[in-house]
């Protein structure tokens, strides 16, 4: 339906997720689940296919014997992300 | 959150929340003003306390705590952003108030037999601009509020006779520091909930 848009961040959660990730140099699951209210199934899964696309990194660590998995939006990410953005402005 | 795909509209709206709820995410550090309120205040008042008595030359060791106190809330927040976030306005405010403090330090510890009665209305000063600067770039009010009557405040005290200025400089940490904080952490509290 609409063509110019990266169907990767015409979803809402993963839209959330990116937006979140552009004013953020790194987050945390925990924050991003916080931010987006969306469940822990469902964040994994929409992380893991910006990650795919090559949008996002993930680290996986341990903090005070908890795993800690932080996010960070990559150079082809932000550059999705602009481009999202000019695009949209054809629509409004 | 709405999993179908959705309209350039409710795409705007997405982005638009998103990012405020980022700016609100930063609002939530009032446990820093609480700290420094409280600390300054003690400090301040103990040292007025000693002047009076006349015990004038030990009346800056209240002030040996302020390294200590520093070094903890450089800990907490560094082990706060390992493992939570971090954003290009949380280091912006991060660096402002580490220069800000070194600096506070080093004229405190080291300059004040040169400085003498201009030593309090100079770390009011550096404490105004950086709260007025803190709460202009993250568009906070109430800092930008806090930061004006510090600035101002610090004019005043050179007209201050200098047994008077701990006693000054304690009021301002509770009306500046200290009554925001709880107020920031208040509001931030309301909104988790």
């Amino acid at each position: 339906m609409y063509k110019n848009l990266d169907p990767l961040l015409h979803a809402p959660l993963r839209l959330a997720i990116v937006s979140y990730l552009m004013t953020h140099s790194k987050v945390s699951f925990k924050v991003l689940k916080e931010i987006t209210e969306a469940s822990s199934g469902n964040l994994s899964v929409q992380l893991k296919k910006l990650e795919e696309a090559n949008y996002l990194r993930m680290e996986k660590s341990f903090f005070e014997n908890y795993p800690l998995t932080q996010v960070t939006l990559t150079q082809k990410g932000i550059a999705a992300f602009e481009n999202y953005v000019q695009n949209l402005k054809k629509y409004l | 959150m709405k999993t179908t795909p959705f309209t350039p509209e409710e795409s705007i709206q997405l982005i638009d929340s998103i990012i405020k709820k980022a700016k609100n995410r930063f609002e939530e550090n009032g446990f820093a003003f609480i700290l420094w309120g409280a600390v300054i205040a003690i400090c301040s008042f103990t040292q007025s306390y000693l002047i009076h008595l006349n015990k004038a030359s030990i009346s800056w060791y209240p002030y040996l705590i302020m390294p200590l106190v520093a070094a903890f809330v450089f800990f907490y927040s560094n082990k706060k952003k390992r493992s939570s976030t971090s954003n290009p306005i949380a280091s912006f405010y991060g660096i402002l108030w580490l220069i800000v403090g070194i600096n506070i330090m080093i004229i405190a510890f080291g300059f004040s037999p040169y400085l003498k009665e201009n030593l309090v209305p100079l770390i009011l000063l550096l404490l105004g601009i950086a709260t007025l600067l803190s709460g202009s770039f993250i568009k906070s009010r109430i800092l930008s509020f806090c930061g004006l009557i510090l600035n101002c405040s610090a004019f005043v005290a050179f007209l201050i006779p200098w047994k008077d200025q701990s006693t000054f400089m304690g009021i301002l940490a509770i009306v500046a520091f200290l009554i925001p904080g709880i107020v920031m952490k208040l509001k931030s509290t309301k909104q988790n909930v």
